[in-house]
C-alpha cells in the first residue's frame, strides 16, 4: 500500500525533518481525514497514521499469485509403515539413536514401506550428517522424499542428473571419493577406468586415497595396470606395492610362493621301529631366495636372536602368500595341513603366519579351520583377527568359544558386527561390560543395545553384581532396558 | 478416549519426563493394568518398597500418582497412559478400587468446593463506597501515566524512528515501569513489546509503527470511553491494565461446544510458564485462546492436547471481537473432531476485516483455511488458495519443510494464525489427520 509506505517513510526521518502530511488519501475517508486538524503536527501524523493503519488492516486484500505453480509429489506406489512404527522413530531421533536407526530403516526398507512425509525434513537431515544411511533414507522416503530434494538443494543427493565423469572432473574431493567408492563397489573395472583418465594429474594424498580404495573387490583385472606404475611418490609406491601383494596372481606373490615351495615339503619316514609311517614337514636349510623378494619388502635379517634369519623370512613369505598353496603344494586338506604343521615344534613356528596370511586373504575355510584346528596358545595373537575374519554363526560361536580368554578385544570387534548377537554370545557379553561398569558407559550400551536380543531383558537378574558395583549397574542395566523396550518396539511394529 | 503418543507426549512437562515416560510404556513395568469408564489406573514397582499408585481421570484429563515427584504429570502418568495409548488390550475392565474412586469423587467435591466458595465471594458485601474511591483515585494515575505516555510517542514521531534501533533497553524499560507505577500494567505491557521487535529484520519500521499506532489509540480512545460500544470500552480497558475478574466471567453463561484444540504453544520466562492454547468450537464456528500461566512445580488448570476434542463450557473475556476466554466446565473429550475451515483468502480477508473494523487492536486472527498449497516464489514462502490469491508464511516460521513434505504439493486445510497477507501456519489436516506444525 503505496500511502503507508509514505507514511512510514516519513515516520523514519520523523516530523523535525519532513512535513507529515498527505494528500493522497482514499476517498472512502477522505471525511476522517479532513477530521484531522489538531494543530499539532506529531498529534496530526499519529491520527493520520491511525486511520491509514486501520484502512489498511480492515481492508487488506490477498496477494495474487496466479502465476506461481507448484509441482507435485508422485502418489506412493509403497504403503506407509504403521503409526506406531513412526511413533517408534520419532523417539530414535529425538534421541539421535543412530544404530536404532539403520536398524529401522533396514526394516522399513525391506518390508518395502515408506515413512510418514512429516519424518521426511529430519531423517534428510540426519543423511547429510550420516552419509551411510543415505541411500537406505532415500529408499524409505519414497517419491515424496524425491520430490522433495529437487525443492531443497541442499537434500540434492545422488542427483542424477550429473554425468559420473563430469563429476570426476569437477567434483570436490569428497564428491570424487564419494564416487569412486560406490563405483568401485558395483562396477570395478569401470572405477578403474575412471581413476586411470585423471591419475597422472592427481596428488599424491589423493593417489593414496584412490588407491586404498581399489582394496574394494581387488582383483588380477587390476594387476596390470598396478605393476605398470612408475611413481616417484615413496607412499604411493609403497601403497602400490600393499596392493600388488594382495593379489595372489601377482608376479610377486608366485615368487614368494615358488621359494616356500622349495622351502618346506611332506617328508616320509618311518616309526616305532618301522612299524608305522610317519609324515612330516621338512624345511631347507639351503634357501634361494632371488633378490627381488628382498627388494620387495621382505627382511633379510631376523629382529629376534631366538628366530634365525630363515625363519623369519619363511615366516614373512607364509604370510604374503593365500594359505591354500599349501593345499595345492602338498596335496592335503586344510585341517590336514593344520595338524602337519603343528606336528613339529620346528614346524608349529609358522603357524601365527598361516593365520596372519588366512586374515590377509580373507580366506574363511582357512580361518574356520585355524579356529578349529590350531593349538590356540600358538595363534593366540591371531585369534581375534581370525574371529574378525568370520561371518555370521561361525563369528558368534567362535566369540563365545574365545570369550574367556580375551573377552575385552572380542566385545570390542563384535560391536561392529551387521548380525544380531546369540542369546548366549550377549550373555557372556553383558556379564562382562556389567562386571567393568567404569569402561562401559552408556555411549557403549547404545552402541550395543542393536546387536543385543531382547530377550536378554528377561536375564537382566543375572547380572547383578556385588553391592558395591549394584548402584553403578543398575544405572547401567536401566539403560539398556530402555534401549532393548526401544528395539522391542522397533520390532514388533515391523511385525520382525 | 484415544489420544496418539505426540499428543500424549506433549502433556511432558520437559524433555526427560518424555524419555522416561517413554520407557515405563512397558507392560513389564506395570503390575497392574487396569481401566474404568471414568479412570484408567495402575501399578509400577519404582525404587521405593510399595509400587507406585497412578491413576488418570479419562473425563477431563488428569494425573494422580503416589510417587515423590514434583513434575506434573510425573513419568508414571505418561507411562500409563502411553500404554494405553499403544495397546488397549493390556487393561483389563475392573471396577474403580478405592485410592482410585477416593481420588475422582474428591475431584468432584473440590470442584463442588470451589464453586461453593465462589458463590459465597459473590454474596460477600463490599463497601461500594470505598471501592469507587480506589477506582477514582486509580484512574487519576492512569490519566498521568498517559498524558506522560502521549508526550513520550509523540517525541518517538518528532525524533523519527532511524534512532530506535540504537536506543538502549531502557529507554523502554524506563517508560514501561512508569505505566507500571501509574497502574497501567496492559500499557507497560505493550510497550514491552516494543522492545521486542527485531531491529535486524526487514520492515521493522511497520512492526514499530503499528504497535505505536496501537498504544496511541489506546491513549486516545480511553478518555473518550463514554461515546464508544460497551464492547470497546471492555476492550479498552483491559489493554490499559483493568483485569476481568475471573470468578465473575466464569459465573456467566457459557457456550457449550466441541471444542477442537489447534494449537498449544509453550514459553518459559524466568519462573513464569505461559500456555497459548488456540481452539475451535465445531458448533459455533468460533475461535477462543485460553492463556494459562503458572510457575515451576504449579499444575495448569486444564490439560488442553492438540488434535484432540473437548466438550467443555467456554466464557469469553468482556471485549471487541474477543477471543480470549476460560473453561468453565469440562465434561469429558469427544472423538469426533472434523472441523471445517473457510474456502479462500478472500473470504478470510472479509472475515478479518470484520474482526479489525469492530477491534482495531487485534494482532493475530486464527484461521482455518481449505485447500491452500505451501508454494516458494521470488524468496518467499506463501500459502496459495484455489483461486491463486495467497498470504506469505512468516519469516519466524520454522517448519516450512515439514509443511512441503505433508503437502506434497497438494492443497491441505490449514490452521494459522496472523493477520493482513502474513500468516504462520500452526497446524494443518493429511487424510483428517491433524498435524501440529510449531
Amino acid at each position: 500500500m503505496k500511502l503507508w509506505e509514505d507514511i512510514v517513510n516519513k515516520a523514519t526521518l520523523g516530523s523535525a525533518k519532513l512535513p507529515l502530511k498527505s494528500v493522497d488519501v482514499p476517498e472512502n475517508i477522505a471525511e476522517e481525514y479532513e477530521l484531522i486538524d489538531s494543530k499539532d503536527p506529531e498529534d496530526d501524523f499519529l491520527r493520520f497514521a491511525s486511520l491509514i493503519f486501520q484502512y489498511r488492516q480492515a481492508g487488506s486484500l490477498p496477494l495474487n499469485f496466479q502465476s506461481v505453480t507448484q509441482t507435485q509429489a508422485k502418489p506412493e506406489i509403497k504403503s506407509y509403515c504403521s503409526a506406531k512404527a513412526n511413533g517408534v522413530l520419532k523417539t530414535i531421533l529425538e534421541e539421535e539413536l543412530i544404530p536404532f536407526l539403520k536398524m529401522w530403516l533396514q526394516l522399513c526398507s525391506s518390508r518395502d514401506a515408506c515413512v510418514a512425509p512429516e519424518l521426511i525434513p529430519e531423517l534428510f537431515d540426519v543423511a547429510l550428517r550420516k552419509r551411510e544411511l543415505e541411500t537406505l533414507i532415500l529408499d524409505v522416503s519414497g517419491n515424496r522424499g524425491a520430490w522433495l530434494c529437487h525443492l531443497n538443494s541442499e537434500w540434492n543427493f545422488n542427483s542424477p542428473t550429473v554425468d559420473s565423469n563430469e563429476l570426476w572432473e569437477t567434483g570436490d574431493r569428497e564428491d570424487r571419493r564419494k564416487l569412486l567408492r560406490a563405483l568401485r563397489t558395483t562396477n570395478p573395472a569401470d572405477a578403474l577406468e575412471l581413476l586411470k583418465t585423471t591419475w597422472a594429474s592427481e596428488g599424491a594424498n589423493e593417489k593414496v586415497t584412490f588407491l586404498e580404495m581399489l582394496r574394494i573387490n581387488l582383483s588380477s583385472e587390476d594387476l596390470a595396470w598396478l605393476e605398470d606404475l612408475k611413481e616417484k611418490g615413496q607412499k604411493v609406491n609403497a601403497t602400490i606395492l600393499e596392493l600388488i601383494k594382495s593379489i595372489p596372481q601377482s608376479t610377486i606373490v608366485r615368487a614368494y610362493a615358488d621359494v616356500l615351495r622349495k622351502a618346506i615339503n611332506i617328508r616320509k619316514g618311518k616309526a616305532l621301529l618301522g612299524m608305522i609311517n610317519k609324515t612330516s614337514l621338512e624345511v631347507s636349510d639351503d634357501l634361494l631366495i632371488p633378490e627381488s623378494v628382498f627388494k620387495s619388502g621382505i627382511d633379510k635379517l631376523s629382529s629376534d636372536k631366538n628366530i634365525s634369519d630363515n625363519q623369519s623370512i619363511l615366516a614373512q613369505l607364509i604370510m604374503a602368500v593365500p594359505p591354500t598353496l599349501w593345499n595345492d603344494h602338498l596335496q592335503l586338506s586344510t585341517e590336514d595341513v593344520i595338524r602337519l604343521f603343528q606336528k613339529e615344534k620346528q614346524t608349529a613356528f609358522y603357524l601365527p603366519a598361516l593365520a596372519i596370511a588366512s586374515v590377509k586373504f580373507g580366506d574363511k575355510v582357512w580361518i574356520k579351520s585355524m579356529l578349529d584346528f590350531a593349538d590356540a596358545s600358538v595363534i593366540r595373537d591371531s585369534i581375534v583377527s581370525l574371529i574378525n575374519g568370520l561371518s555370521g554363526n561361525e563369528k558368534d560361536i567362535n566369540a563365545q568359544k574365545f570369550f574367556k580368554e580375551m573377552p575385552k578385544e572380542i566385545t570390542q570387534i563384535m560391536l561392529y558386527q551387521e548380525e544380531e548377537w546369540s542369546f548366549e554370545l550377549a550373555k557372556l557379553v553383558v556379564k562382562y561390560v556389567s562386571s567393568d561398569i567404569y569402561s562401559y558407559n552408556r555411549g557403549f550400551y547404545r552402541q550395543a543395545a542393536p546387536l543385543i536380543p531382547v530377550s536378554i531383558l528377561d536375564a537382566m537378574d543375572m547380572f547383578a553384581q556385588s553391592d558395591e558395583q549394584k548402584a553403578y549397574w543398575k544405572n547401567q542395566s536401566d539403560e539398556l532396558t530402555r534401549l532393548l523396550n526401544i528395539k522391542q518396539q522397533i520390532l514388533q511394529s515391523f511385525n520382525a | 478416549m484415544n489420544f496418539s503418543e505426540d499428543q500424549i507426549l506433549a502433556m511432558a512437562p520437559d524433555d526427560s519426563s518424555k524419555k522416561s515416560g517413554k520407557e515405563l510404556a512397558n507392560p513389564s513395568k506395570w503390575t497392574k493394568r487396569e481401566i474404568s469408564e471414568r479412570a484408567l489406573w495402575g501399578e509400577c514397582h519404582g525404587s521405593g518398597k510399595l509400587p507406585y499408585q497412578t491413576q488418570v481421570d479419562m473425563a477431563n484429563v488428569a494425573f494422580k500418582c503416589s510417587c515423590p515427584s514434583r513434575k506434573f504429570p510425573c513419568k508414571h502418568g505418561l507411562g500409563l497412559l502411553l500404554l494405553f495409548a499403544r495397546d488397549k488390550k493390556l487393561f483389563a475392565s475392573a471396577t474403580e478400587p478405592d485410592w482410585v474412586t477416593g481420588w475422582l469423587d474428591k475431584r468432584g467435591e473440590q470442584e463442588e468446593r470451589k464453586t461453593e466458595r465462589k458463590e459465597k465471594e459473590k454474596t460477600r458485601t463490599v463497601d461500594p463506597a470505598a471501592q469507587a474511591k480506589r477506582q477514582e483515585n486509580r484512574l487519576k494515575r492512569v490519566e498521568e501515566g498517559r498524558i506522560e505516555m502521549r508526550l513520550w510517542i509523540k517525541d518517538i514521531i518528532r525524533n523519527g524512528l532511524l534512532n530506535i534501533p540504537g536506543k538502549d533497553i531502557s529507554y523502554f524499560d524506563t517508560m514501561a515501569k512508569r505505566m507500571v507505577d501509574a497502574q497501567a500494567s496492559g500499557l507497560a505491557s505493550m510497550i514491552r513489546s516494543l522492545r521486542g521487535i527485531n531491529y535486524f529484520q526487514e520492515g521493522w519500521q511497520t512492526s514499530f509503527l503499528d504497535q505505536l499506532l496501537r498504544i496511541y489509540l489506546v491513549l486516545e480512545g480511553f478518555p473518550q470511553m463514554s461515546t464508544l460500544s460497551q464492547e470497546l470500552q471492555d476492550e479498552l480497558m483491559t489493554l490499559v491494565g483493568f483485569a476481568q475478574n475471573q470468578e465473575e466471567l466464569k459465573s456467566q453463561t457459557g457456550i457449550r461446544d466441541d471444542w477442537f484444540v489447534l494449537s498449544k504453544r509453550v514459553e518459559e520466562d524466568d519462573n513464569l510458564t505461559t500456555e497459548r492454547n488456540w481452539l475451535y468450537g465445531r458448533k459455533s464456528k468460533r475461535y477462543a485462546l485460553i492463556l494459562q500461566f503458572y510457575v515451576n512445580g504449579q499444575i495448569p488448570e486444564v490439560n488442553l492436547i492438540p488434535g484432540a476434542s473437548v466438550d467443555a463450557s467456554l466464557v469469553f473475556f468482556k471485549g471487541a471481537a474477543a477471543l480470549r476466554a476460560l473453561v468453565k466446565e469440562q465434561y469429558g473429550m469427544q472423538s469426533e473432531t472434523a472441523v471445517e475451515g473457510l474456502n479462500s483468502w478472500k473470504e478470510i480477508s472479509s472475515y478479518a476485516g470484520h474482526i479489525h473494523a469492530s477491534n482495531p487492536w487485534v494482532n493475530r486472527i486464527p484461521v482455518i483455511v481449505e485447500n491452500v498449497v505451501p508454494v516458494k516464489a521470488n524468496n518467499e514462502w506463501l500459502l496459495k488458495d484455489e483461486l491463486g490469491d495467497g498470504v506469505l508464511i512468516h519469516h519466524s516460521f520454522q517448519s516450512i519443510w515439514k509443511l512441503m513434505a505433508i503437502s506434497g504439493g497438494r492443497p491441505v486445510r490449514l490452521f494459522a494464525v496472523g493477520k493482513e497477507n502474513n500468516f504462520e501456519p500452526l497446524g494443518a489436516w493429511v487424510d483428517n489427520q491433524y498435524k501440529v506444525l510449531a
